[in-house]
């Protein structure tokens, strides 16, 4: 905890200078593939080498381009061109559904385009983006066609910022290069620190701190600006729900607080290299006492630490009543969500009474791995973005009573009977969000009548040999 | 040079075949392709409409190449993921798909399909990189190779069965009715005594697809049934009848009815009697709204925006049965220059302007310089309504926070359902409840 140092993971000061980030394997030693307990997973990531795994039988998950693509369309008033074969941009219908001002386009690049290029389409594109919409900055996102083909989007950039009175950015995304859908994060934010974030000095600092938030819903975020703003701290969200002038502004904040510093990682860096405005490490503010240390870390960077203790108190006494009961006392629970977010939750569920006997993240690597120590030794983990068919083989092992994770999985989970809980709609953060999930708990004990229904009534498509292997049969060493 | 689109309202090929085949019980589709493929098609079905599937979303097999294999090319691994695939997931028939990357560094599918077959395996392949052709062209393409290959690996039944029919043409999920439609076709044939082979849906598996050559007529409904059906005429010669659409109320439905009869041979007698009685029974609901109508003033101008199909079938309906003004007829799935000249002589009589886009802010722009009181569009057009203070009634996909499972919107219960949900739009309007609600 504490401030982020030069010391760690990597040497500061130097890698916005780059033009590409290096992806998350090369640059803190991510793995997406692995099974067991916490235990072996200790002995095997506190390596100087660590074993990469890879599955030789796989289900779709999310790449690097989506979680780009997540991110930018968050972003306020800049244009998105997805430079690619049109199916690279069709999940922006379920990202954008319910924008009203931010848009995408798609090159749509076709048989033709592949093999003579599909630049001069791209210029058109971006010339016809900035006709319409005067954006001060325009977004290009890599696609795989365009990687493998060696198209060359930055001589497109190059010319058409000589015409055009606008940034236009490249997104590197190419989807094949990291197994680690989390570096499309990664890219994004290595944009924005080397395009967006402006150099300062010590003396411009303004009153106001910046919240980084990325993948947090609005919900979640409306939570914690409440919190912040009880402690009267002005604020600067970004990059999610904010505009390029409001990034272009986080030079001139006293300190950079991320939600989840895992996936804020680069920003953080970013800000810190360009503009020394000083980033805090921090835990996610998740459940009672996560929300409480990461309220305490930031008043201790700003000097508020009073306010905040009087606050702190004030709000816990206030959870006292939810929390005293231990309403999950003796329940198993099962997590499946982004890698921080899952281990603070194990933090609160632990406090309600309840045990987490497994969890499911996307990865682990060396940002987050310290996190892992906490955790109890038998917990089970499993690595890897998606993977239902490794999921439900697993959970029919584990038997927990409640499952908590996004909305992808839930219909496989209700079908084996346990009770899901969706928090892609939910508050999660802070302590309305730790309020909020006790009560979805609460309800899941009592309306049991739809998992019932599907669990006695459905099946699914795994094959019975399959359930009765080890989970992890389809993990193996990755030969080189 | 084929133009870029803002705001797109569908994916490519690969897209396409997933959502296509992933409505057929028992098959599993083995993805070939970088990751993200499975889940950029997972999002978008999700945006709006339903979700179903026997192997859908994230459990769709996925070789998800990386690196490596875009380099040094992806055949073992594609050999390696068929096999597991098979110990994993049970499946009656396996499609192996191959996605752009795939095909750029030119990896072996069908070698790789072929091998497994010769295992025993019962599996197919379909060539799906995205940069030929979008969602629809996938749906032809992978219905067509499913027609050709499902006899090389598995018993077809080629026996002719008096009075079946196989209907091609309905988008699983590009229709957002597409249950409803496919059911409701079913209802109306069953009634003359005609037995649909619907091939998508509930209880629709390989039992299905293999009674395919087993129908006396094939039924294309939209224009990207015709492949499907041209395939069909040339592995088992069954003849096929065309419709633009399958119609909507009484006359386009009754035309629907009797050109199938007449091809089957049944008795026209028997066909008018029961088109004679729905069409009562259209007109008797139709009657119910008579009120509402000079009421609360239904006489609106409208643009509609969707498949051609789905043009065609809600400009005729709404000109003919509910004197709506249909302003602007914006169709959203042409190709070439020669499609688009039948499309407009079909609906020109009922439409004052036809336009093609898949541009969506090129429809915006059409959309208000129509100066329409009401849009029948996708969710897409959701933003264009909200700012000029009008209405979208959800027709076509995406079904921006539209739960479609049972209804329909073709034949009579499609007609009915329109009624009802129109007049609740208006009169909710009229009343001055909240406006640009999802309906």
């Amino acid at each position: 905890m504490g401030l982020i140092e030069e010391t760690s993971a990597f040497a500061l000061g130097n890698y916005l200078k780059e033009r590409k980030v290096i992806s998350r394997e090369k640059r803190v030693s991510t793995i997406t593939a692995y099974q067991g307990n916490n235990q072996t997973l200790q002995d095997d990531i506190n390596v100087t080498e660590v074993r990469q795994r890879i599955r030789t039988f796989s289900q779709s998950s999310k790449d690097e381009i989506l979680e780009a693509l997540k991110l930018l369309s968050k972003i306020k008033e800049a244009p998105v061109i997805i430079h690619g074969a049109i199916g690279c941009s069709a999940a922006e219908l379920y990202f954008y559904k319910e924008e009203d001002k931010n848009t995408w386009y798609s090159t749509d690049l076709n048989e033709r385009d592949t093999i003579m290029g599909g630049d001069e389409k791209l210029k058109k594109t971006v010339e016809r983006a900035y006709k319409k919409y005067k954006s001060k900055v325009i977004f290009v996102v890599g696609t795989p066609v365009v990687a493998i083909n060696n198209d060359d989007i930055n001589s497109v950039i190059l010319e058409l910022e000589e015409e055009l009175d606008t940034k236009i950015i490249s997104i590197d995304t190419d989807g094949f290069k990291t197994k680690a859908s989390i570096n499309g994060i990664d890219i994004v934010l290595h944009a924005l620190g080397r395009y967006v974030i402006q150099k300062s000095t010590d003396q411009e600092k303004e009153d106001f701190i910046n919240l980084i938030s990325i993948s947090e819903n609005k919900k979640g975020i409306e939570e914690i600006l409440r919190l912040l703003g009880e402690l009267e701290v002005n604020v600067n969200t970004i990059p999610q729900f904010a505009s390029i002038d409001e990034i272009k502004k986080a030079h001139l904040a006293k300190v950079s607080i991320a939600v989840n510093d895992d996936e804020a990682d680069i920003l953080l860096r970013g800000i810190l290299e360009k503009s020394q405005v000083p980033s805090i490490k921090s835990k996610v503010p998740i459940g009672i006492s996560g929300t409480s240390s990461w309220l305490e870390e930031l008043g201790k960077s700003i000097d508020i630490q009073d306010k905040v203790t009087t606050f702190v108190t004030k709000e816990e006494k206030r959870l006292e009543k939810y929390t005293s009961k231990q309403p999950l006392l003796g329940k198993k629970i099962f997590i499946d969500l982004p890698t921080s977010v899952a281990i603070e939750l194990i933090g609160f569920i632990e406090e309600l009474g309840g045990e987490v006997t497994g969890i499911s993240i996307s990865h682990i690597d060396n940002l987050n791995r310290d996190k892992f120590k906490v955790l109890s030794k038998e917990v089970f983990v499993k690595i890897g973005d998606g993977q239902p068919f490794e999921l439900v083989n697993i959970l029919l092992k584990n038997k927990p009573d409640f499952y908590i994770g996004n909305t992808d999985q839930v219909g496989l989970v209700s079908k084996l009977g346990i009770s899901p809980i969706s928090v892609t709609n939910k508050t999660l953060y802070g302590y309305e969000g730790a309020i909020e999930l006790i009560r979805s708990f609460q309800k899941l004990e009592k309306r049991k009548g739809f998992v019932n229904y599907l669990s006695e009534n459905t099946k699914l498509p795994y094959k019975e040999t399959w359930l009765k292997k080890s989970s992890n049969w389809f993990i193996k060493q990755e030969v080189k | 040079m084929q133009e870029s689109i803002e705001r797109n309202r569908h994916g490519c090929n690969l897209n396409g075949a997933l959502q296509t085949i992933t409505q057929i019980n028992g098959v599993v589709p083995i993805l070939h392709s970088t990751p993200g493929c499975g889940i950029q098609s997972y999002l978008s079905n999700k945006a709006g409409g339903s979700s179903t599937g026997y192997v859908n979303g994230y459990s769709v097999p996925n070789t998800n190449v990386y690196e490596k294999q875009i380099i040094f090319g992806g055949t073992s691994r594609l050999r390696e993921q068929i096999k597991n695939t098979v110990k994993v997931i049970e499946g009656d028939l396996y499609v192996t798909i191959s996605g752009c990357g795939a095909e750029m560094v030119g990896d072996d599918l069908i070698a790789m399909t072929q091998e497994s077959i010769d295992q025993g395996e019962k599996a197919i392949y379909y060539k799906a990189p995205g940069f030929k052709g979008n969602e629809h062209v996938g749906y032809e393409g992978v219905v067509s190779a499913i027609i050709s290959q499902l006899s090389c690996v598995t018993q077809v039944h080629t026996e002719k069965v008096k009075g079946l029919i196989n209907i091609f043409g309905v988008l699983p999920k590009q229709d957002i009715y597409w249950q409803g439609n496919l059911n409701e076709i079913e209802r109306i044939l069953e009634n003359i005594g005609i037995k649909t082979n619907k091939l998508f849906g509930y209880g629709q598996g390989i039992e299905q697809w293999k009674d395919i050559a087993s129908a006396e007529l094939n039924v294309v409904v939209s224009k990207w049934g015709r492949s499907a059906a041209e395939k069909a005429k040339e592995k088992y010669g069954t003849p096929f009848i065309q419709f633009d659409d399958i119609g909507l109320g009484a006359d386009d439905v009754g035309h629907f009815v009797s050109e199938i009869a007449k091809k089957m041979g049944i008795e026209t007698d028997k066909v008018e009697a029961y088109l004679e009685n729905e069409k009562n029974k259209f007109t008797y609901a139709l009657e119910q709204i008579t009120e509402y109508y000079f009421e609360y003033d239904f006489q609106k101008s409208v643009a509609i925006v969707g498949d051609e199909s789905t043009v065609i079938r809600y400009s005729k309906f709404l000109a003919k049965y509910l004197g709506l003004e249909v302003e602007v007829a914006i169709i959203t799935d042409s190709v070439g220059e020669e499609n688009r000249t039948e499309a407009t002589a079909s609906i020109k009589e009922f439409a004052n302007e036809v336009y093609f886009s898949k541009d969506s802010s090129g429809i915006d722009k059409i959309i208000t310089n129509g100066n329409v009181e009401l849009i029948l569009g996708s969710g897409l057009e959701n933003r264009i309504a909200k700012k000029l203070d009008i209405s979208n009634y959800i027709v076509s996909y995406p079904a921006f926070g539209k739960v479609v499972i049972g209804k329909s919107d073709v034949g009579y219960t499609g007609a009915v359902t329109l009624l009802e949900d129109l007049s609740n739009l208006f009169i909710s309007k009229e009343s001055n409840v909240p406006r640009n609600k999802v309906i």
